[in-house]
């Protein structure tokens, strides 16, 4: 009976080369798809966080300037970006229109000291609610500034963590600050988006440009944004 | 017994089987990889996608290519920069579902009316000396007579004499200070040299300019201690009169021989006085007219004094022909007609006539009315929409204003200042010079004094005593400061409770003329003009001031923190509003530096009407021609964007 025979050792050998040349198929078809699922683990990680940055300077672009000055509305700095407005928190609802005076609103620089600036008033909308706060920025007619962490809301004196210099009576008005620091970027320093390893504005008189980089093992993403001013 | 395999497609577990074993392994493994292949393509090719769209996303706002959902508006105090007497802001928003955008525009509070004053011209200017005879023969009622008669004489140069004193106004339009002249002649002097005064009255007319030449002699008609003349003079027109000679009491009638001798010099005698002989005989032998009237006097010219009125887009001139209102573009058959009783001013008398003496010389517009005022004091409310008068009133003149719904008018011949109900009727009455108001106040100035005045009630709420006589009243509607300005050249800044705020000067010569309110970098500034003299006063003191080499500055406006100040440089030997060139003096409202300066017309220009719509300031000139300046770049002409805001959802 046929079913009675032994295997030859020639089919023995081939059938051991087929079986590995199956199992270096199996090996290498794994490998590509551990490292494919790593590009791709690292490429929605750099574009998770570009997205966020991406949505928050959107949402902040869109309320740039808001009641204020539209000629120092931005202003950009090595790695840094200030947009003129006041984020949106559960304890304010942002600027409104004041009553008695039209705007643009915006602060006076009484006097400058070595610790920070004294502005003529800190409630931009006369709704007696302050409009400056710790870690927000500061746009000036000839540079920026950042308020330090130590500000106590209220106080018409702001000390400032960092500052250009700047000149008495300039016109200030509060700016979200973007930053970015050697671990991702920050938003009045509050962590953002990790990942991002460049942040790059550019200011004409037509548009704001930002170059956003962001990287992670040797995955990069870049992208260029550009907001037009009408 | 044999078993027979029955399937079709036969398997033994020969070398044949094992190999289609490996064979379907194999295929299912190249399947499964493909599969797994194409998955990460697909899913790449999403990813990429995705962010494909976020990174190609225009980041402007998205606003729907309808437009936006709704508009609203609101107006504010002036703009930084702008005139607070004349702008309001006019904030702009527009909503696209959630997102708001805000922008702002200057928006017109009130257009810088003017009264036109001055109305003479170079080429057709007479002259008229009034000869009042103040001795104690004179019947005081001709005084009245000449008052009124004089009131009526537009386009003249007036002087005032008396038979005892000669020449005591020298000749001028201002008809306030003829008035007041006139008022203080008392008939307290023995004699009456009737023709001595002609005689000497002859020589006081210029030598040039005058057009034409006018004695006004106001008489009871008795000479008295007269005809002291040349001997050829005494009986020049050869009547054979006995009493043509001097007289030491009364009965001289050299009056009518001097007359005559005037004639021939191109000199018009006119006469007001009782019907008698010699009065009737003087005014035939002087070729002029025994109790004169208008038309007799005025040169007949057509002519434009005041700006345009942009009624809507509808553009009105208040035009003068012959040299009186022309309102036959108006109906009025509905009108009313009232004159203030001279002895009740409160009380207005119901006129039958209409008939409008003299040229417009003021104006006001109130939403779909017009209030304008003739020089003779008559007041005009027209409706604009309908075209037609709806009353005049006989006795008011001056300056016009609202407070509230009430009109403020003033000063008229006499210094009075009227605020009336739209009915109309008096609400109360004032002595000043100078007026400006709030919704609710108005203050009135006369001499040193300045009083707050409650509009409705009428009562006066304060008084302030100024270091020097006021030239100027302005309120600024947007600080609530009153500012007067002084013939010393200091300004006091006051609260609506005429309380000092600041007093401020700019070391003028001249009196402050105008003062026009503005806010930069949220300090308050005032420009203030002299006849000479521009400056700029803030809280902290004299900013800046200038001369004004190109004449004199008749009106100042700001705009975008620019001075646009308006001069008149009259250097001819003859002055007339059509004599000269008119400038338009652009400054920086904040430095003084110039930066342009523009010839606007021969002549005087009367406006500028700002007409924001079209982006042009307009002049006219008294022959009706346009001249426009473009204000289109000053920031605040267009709609300027304030940013956008979202809400949240």
């Amino acid at each position: 009976m046929i079913m009675n025979k032994g295997i030859t050792l020639i089919e023995l050998l081939l059938s051991i080369a087929l079986a590995s040349v199956i199992f270096m198929i199996l090996y290498g078809m794994n490998r590509t798809a551990s490292r494919t699922y790593m590009e791709i683990r690292d490429n929605w990680y750099c574009m998770q966080s570009i997205r966020n940055a991406i949505l928050v300077i959107r949402n902040d672009m869109s309320n740039c300037g808001y009641l204020m000055p539209q000629d120092i509305r931005i202003a950009v700095r090595k790695n840094q970006l200030f947009i003129a407005g006041l984020p949106k928190t559960s304890s304010h609802s942002g600027l409104k229109i004041p009553s008695d005076s039209p705007p643009p609103c915006y602060s006076i620089i009484r006097i400058l000291t070595n610790k920070g600036i004294e502005l003529d008033t800190i409630d931009l909308d006369n709704d007696n609610r302050p409009d400056y706060w710790a870690d927000l920025g500061l746009i000036t007619n000839s540079g920026t500034a950042v308020i330090s962490h130590s500000y106590k809301k209220g106080a018409k004196t702001l000390p400032l963590a960092r500052q250009d210099s700047l000149s008495q009576w300039d016109r200030a008005i509060p700016a979200i600050h973007y930053e970015l620091k050697s671990n991702g970027l920050y938003r009045n320093s509050q962590f953002l988006a990790e990942a991002i390893t460049g942040f790059d504005a550019k200011l004409s008189a037509q548009k704001l440009s930002i170059e956003i980089k962001a990287g992670r093992n040797d995955t990069q993403k870049h992208v260029s944004l550009s907001y037009p001013f009408e | 017994m044999t078993h027979k395999n029955m399937f079709l497609c036969h398997t033994p577990s020969n070398s044949q089987g094992w190999i289609l074993v490996y064979a379907l392994v194999f295929l299912t493994l190249i399947q499964s990889a493909a599969l797994i292949t194409s998955s990460i393509i697909r899913y790449n090719y999403r990813s990429a996608n995705v962010f494909n769209q976020i990174i190609r996303q225009s980041h402007t706002l998205s606003k729907s290519d309808v437009g936006p959902i709704n508009t609203s508006s609101r107006l504010n105090q002036a703009p930084q920069g702008w005139d607070h007497l004349y702008f309001y802001t006019d904030l702009i928003d527009r909503t696209w579902g959630r997102q708001h955008t805000l922008s702002w525009q200057a928006c017109l509070r009130e257009q810088p009316y003017d009264r036109a004053e001055d109305m003479t011209f170079s080429f057709n200017t007479p002259y008229v000396l009034v000869i009042v005879d103040d001795s104690i023969y004179m019947d005081t009622s001709y005084y009245t007579h000449a008052v009124d008669l004089i009131n009526n004489l537009d386009l003249c140069m007036v002087g005032v004499a008396t038979t005892s004193k000669g020449l005591i106004q020298t000749y001028t339009v201002n008809k306030q200070l003829i008035r007041s002249t006139m008022e203080s002649i008392k008939p307290v002097c023995p004699d009456a040299a009737l023709s001595e005064s002609l005689f000497t009255g002859l020589g006081t007319f210029p030598k040039k300019c005058a057009a034409s030449r006018h004695v006004l002699i106001t008489t009871s008609g008795t000479a008295s201690d007269d005809g002291n003349l040349p001997e050829w003079l005494k009986d020049y027109d050869n009547d054979g009169d006995p009493n043509d000679i001097h007289i030491a009491g009364a009965g001289s009638h050299c009056l009518d021989d001097v007359a005559q001798y005037a004639a021939e010099k191109d000199i018009h005698v006119h006469t007001i006085g009782p019907d008698t002989a010699l009065l009737k005989n003087t005014a035939d032998n002087g070729n002029g007219v025994f109790l004169p009237y208008r038309d007799a006097i005025v040169p007949e010219i057509d002519f434009n004094c005041l700006m345009r009125i942009n009624h809507g887009k509808v553009f009105h001139a208040l035009k003068n022909v012959n040299s009186i209102f022309d309102y036959g573009w108006l109906a009025k058959d509905n009108a009313s007609a009232f004159a203030v009783d001279a002895t009740n001013p409160y009380t207005l008398l119901s006129l039958a006539n209409l008939d409008i003496p003299g040229p417009v010389s003021s104006m006001y517009v109130n939403g779909h009315e017009l209030l304008c005022s003739s020089r003779q004091g008559r007041l005009l409310k027209i409706n604009l929409t309908a075209k037609e008068i709806v009353w005049s009133i006989d006795g008011l003149g001056g300056d016009i204003t609202m407070g509230g719904d009430l009109i403020i008018t003033g000063p008229d011949t006499q210094g009075r200042i009227f605020c009336l109900k739209q009915g109309p009727a008096v609400k109360w009455i004032r002595k000043g010079r100078f007026f400006d108001s709030s919704e609710s106040k108005a203050y009135i100035a006369a001499g040193n004094n300045l009083e707050c005045v409650d509009i409705q009630s009428g009562i006066t709420c304060a008084q302030f005593n100024s270091p020097g006589p006021i030239s100027s009243i302005r309120y600024d509607p947007c600080a609530g400061i009153v500012y007067a300005g002084t013939s010393t050249g200091s300004i006091t800044a006051l609260n609506q409770d005429l309380e000092i705020v600041d007093i401020m000067t700019a070391g003028f010569k001249d009196s402050i003329a105008d003062i026009h309110p503005f806010t930069s970098l949220k300090r308050y500034y005032i420009l203030c003009i002299t006849r000479s003299e521009v400056a700029c006063i803030s809280d902290k003191g004299l900013v800046w001031s200038k001369s004004i080499d190109h004449g004199t500055p008749i009106k100042a406006i700001i705009m975008d923190s620019q001075a646009f100040i308006t001069t008149w440089e009259d250097k001819a030997e003859c002055t007339g509003i059509d004599a000269g060139t008119s400038y338009l003096i652009i400054m920086n409202a904040l430095t003084g530096e110039m930066e342009n300066n523009k010839t606007l017309c021969s002549g005087k220009a009367y406006g500028p009407m700002i007409d924001l719509e079209n982006m042009v300031l307009e002049y006219i000139n008294w022959k009706g021609t346009l001249i426009t300046y473009d204000i289109s770049s000053l920031t605040g002409v267009s709609p300027c964007p304030l940013g956008s805001r979202t809400d949240n959802p």
